[in-house]
């Protein structure tokens, strides 16, 4: 399977809906992660400096302003505070604190951000939050955080939130992938069952893996499906059997009946031909019955109790020598290029029928002036091959033209019953060989290989 | 001739011997296959023609009993049994012919008559002749009026087979048979264009044609009367 063709796979589509979801959900879930933690932070930070402001008003408002700067002075200098406190004139000279100079151009009430710039120790600016509130007469008051400590326990969190997404992503889109393939697996080797058993293998069926999951009863139905067409296609191929073989006595006296016509001596020479010719159409119609009944007893493969060694070259050799004249009339060259000392276990009657009909075919089929190739390839498979010149057949039709009565559109009107190809796809089967039609470009190449 | 049906369906029988003494020959009947055992050897023949499926009897059985007693008349064995394996054991049990049912009346005759002549040639001939037609079959040469005819192997054997079975019909599945030894029937007319050729070879410039087609039945070779 291609790497497209299994993203548009709906199991692919699938899992990559619940990735989102998943992706979803786990960005909810650290959404709240961070509101609870880096938002907490800074909320926490602000709720101090306000009981930190509220404290001084009230410290103002009972211990008057002496006693409001000494407590200021008092916090600025506890030991390893993170507040920062300023109060400064009204024209922003800093009367106490912690942090000088004021730290923004102007002053208005509300909360500020700045950064601290220290003169004595440079280094890196800290991050701080304040609140400024006018006190009139008495100038400003700035209650402060440094967020230094905080920004960074921020930013450490929020790498470790990408990571987290990171990782869920990367496993949830591994086990999409993984769930998806090892579903789209099992439904490719459906396919594959498929096409097999389209391309001929009808005994085959569904694998079941033994889990009785939905994949696996689907590939019950799809079996019990299959039992049922098989038993159908036996059923039609029985009725089709029996009517030929029924229909053949009644014609056979037909026949002998205008036999015992034509020696009447008082026939006119045109009542003859009439006869002549009705005799001929009845040979045809039980030729198609006797191909029909050829074809169902190689199917029954009784044949094989009676298997012996056959010498393909001699066969293919036979064959060509009486096809040749055939081919001749038509203005076909016929060759046969045949390995020797190629031996299978078969019938040697069945087999020179099935290659017949091949040549047969090939001859048909090629328009004058073309080539048909009888060959036998040695090598690790043996097989028997007839290749043309002809219009050889598109590959959609190659699986239908080895059906019964199958004929193709274009070659409506020429004689044949559309059996030939029928009886040697039987007679392959019966040899445990497999017939395959290929593209001889131009034409048909038709093979048959023998296994081992 | 005087020809022993062994036949256990009414019908049949009825239809082969009528045909048989329409033909112009002497039929005995037997409905199975004991009476029809013992007619066998007690009288002569020139010809059977037994069923394979007789009541209590397979007629291959029967035919292999017969010709363990040195029996050898000629038969053809009629079954309904019609693939080539069948026909392949039916002549290893000892028939001389095999015939699938149903078959054209024709066709058995013309077989028998071909088998009849196969046996009651008493020595080995080694020269054929019809009319201006010669073959010498130690030598395989052919003449037509004296001057030599080229023939390849198989058409050798095609000529030979219908000079044997000259003034007889002769099936294009007996040719099948005989000269390419061949038990299944071709969708073409093979055997047409082989016997074409033939022709080309043997009547060509001659102003008698010795091999003559009959409609529906096959070819015969003889001098036209």
């Amino acid at each position: 399977m291609n790497r497209l063709s299994f993203l548009r796979t709906s199991t692919f589509r699938l899992a990559a809906f619940y990735l989102g979801l998943f992706t979803l959900s786990v960005g909810a879930v650290l959404g709240v992660v961070w509101w609870f933690t880096a938002g907490f932070v800074e909320r926490q930070a602000e709720q101090t400096v306000l009981r930190e402001v509220q404290e001084l008003r009230h410290a103002l408002a009972t211990r008057g302003r002496i006693g409001f700067l000494q407590l200021v002075s008092d916090r600025s200098q506890a030991q390893r505070t993170n507040m920062i406190y300023a109060v400064a004139s009204p024209r922003l000279d800093i009367v106490t604190g912690n942090l000088a100079p004021w730290p923004i151009p102007d002053a208005r009430s509300g909360w500020v951000e700045f950064e601290i710039k220290t003169v004595r120790e440079p280094g890196p600016s800290r991050p701080a939050i304040a609140l400024v509130i006018d006190m009139g007469n008495f100038g400003w008051l700035l209650v402060g955080h440094d967020m230094t400590e905080r920004y960074l326990l921020r930013e450490q969190l929020l790498t470790a939130l990408i990571w987290a997404v990171s990782l869920a992503l990367v496993v949830g889109a591994g086990g999409a992938v993984l769930i998806s393939r090892r579903v789209a697996r099992r439904i490719d080797s459906i396919n594959t069952t498929i096409d097999r058993i389209t391309a001929g293998a009808f005994a085959d069926r569904m694998p079941l893996s033994g889990t009785d999951d939905e994949l696996d009863r689907l590939s019950a139905k799809l079996n019990s499906m299959l039992d049922e067409i098989a038993r159908l296609m036996l059923n039609l191929r029985q009725v089709t059997d029996n009517v030929a073989h029924d229909l053949r006595t009644p014609m056979s006296r037909l026949r002998s009946r205008l036999e015992m016509a034509l020696t009447d001596q008082r026939l006119s020479e045109a009542q003859r031909g009439q006869l002549e010719q009705a005799v001929e159409e009845i040979d045809r119609m039980l030729s198609v019955f006797k191909a029909i009944l050829d074809i169902a007893a190689a199917e029954s493969g009784r044949a094989r109790a009676d298997f012996g060694p056959v010498d393909l070259a001699a066969l293919a050799d036979n064959v060509a020598e009486l096809y040749q004249p055939v081919a001749e009339e038509k203005g076909l060259t016929l060759t046969l290029d045949a390995a020797p000392g190629v031996t299978v276990s078969g019938s040697g009657q069945l087999l020179a029928q099935a290659l017949s009909n091949l040549v047969e075919n090939a001859i048909k089929y090629t328009p004058p002036g073309g080539r048909v190739a009888v060959r036998v390839l040695s090598g690790a498979r043996a097989a028997l091959a007839v290749e043309d010149s002809g219009p050889g057949v598109p590959e959609a039709q190659r699986g239908r033209v080895l059906e019964r009565f199958v004929r193709l559109e274009e070659h409506r009107g020429t004689p044949g019953h559309g059996l030939g190809l029928s009886l040697v796809a039987a007679v392959a089967r019966l040899h445990g060989a497999e017939l395959r039609l290929e593209d001889n470009a131009p034409g048909l190449r038709a093979m048959l290989s023998f296994s081992g | 001739m005087k020809i022993l049906v062994i036949e256990d369906d009414r019908a049949t029988a009825d239809y082969l011997v009528k045909g048989l003494r329409e033909a112009g020959h002497v039929a005995d009947h037997a409905d199975n296959g004991k009476d029809g055992l013992f007619l066998a050897a007690s009288e002569h023949y020139d010809a059977m023609i037994v069923d394979r499926m007789l009541p209590g009897r397979d007629g291959l059985s029967l035919l292999e009993v017969l010709r363990a007693t040195g029996n050898q008349t000629p038969a053809v064995v009629l079954s309904a049994l019609g693939s080539v394996d069948d026909r392949v054991k039916g002549l290893r049990a000892g028939a001389d012919d095999y015939l699938v049912k149903p078959f054209a009346f024709s066709e058995l005759l013309a077989r028998l008559e071909a088998l009849q002549r196969r046996f009651s040639a008493a020595a080995p001939v080694t020269r054929l002749q019809v009319a201006d037609l010669e073959m010498d079959l130690l030598a395989r040469t052919v003449k037509r009026g004296g001057k030599a005819v080229d023939l390849l192997p198989r058409e050798f054997q095609l000529l030979e087979f219908l000079m044997r079975n000259a003034g007889h019909v002769v099936t294009r599945t007996m040719l099948l048979e005989n000269v390419w030894d061949y038990h299944f029937d071709p969708q073409t007319n093979v055997i047409d264009v082989h016997v074409a050729r033939l022709r080309q070879k043997i009547d060509k410039d001659h102003p008698v044609p010795l091999i003559q087609t009959v409609r529906g039945a096959g070819y015969v070779l003889r001098e036209p009367a």
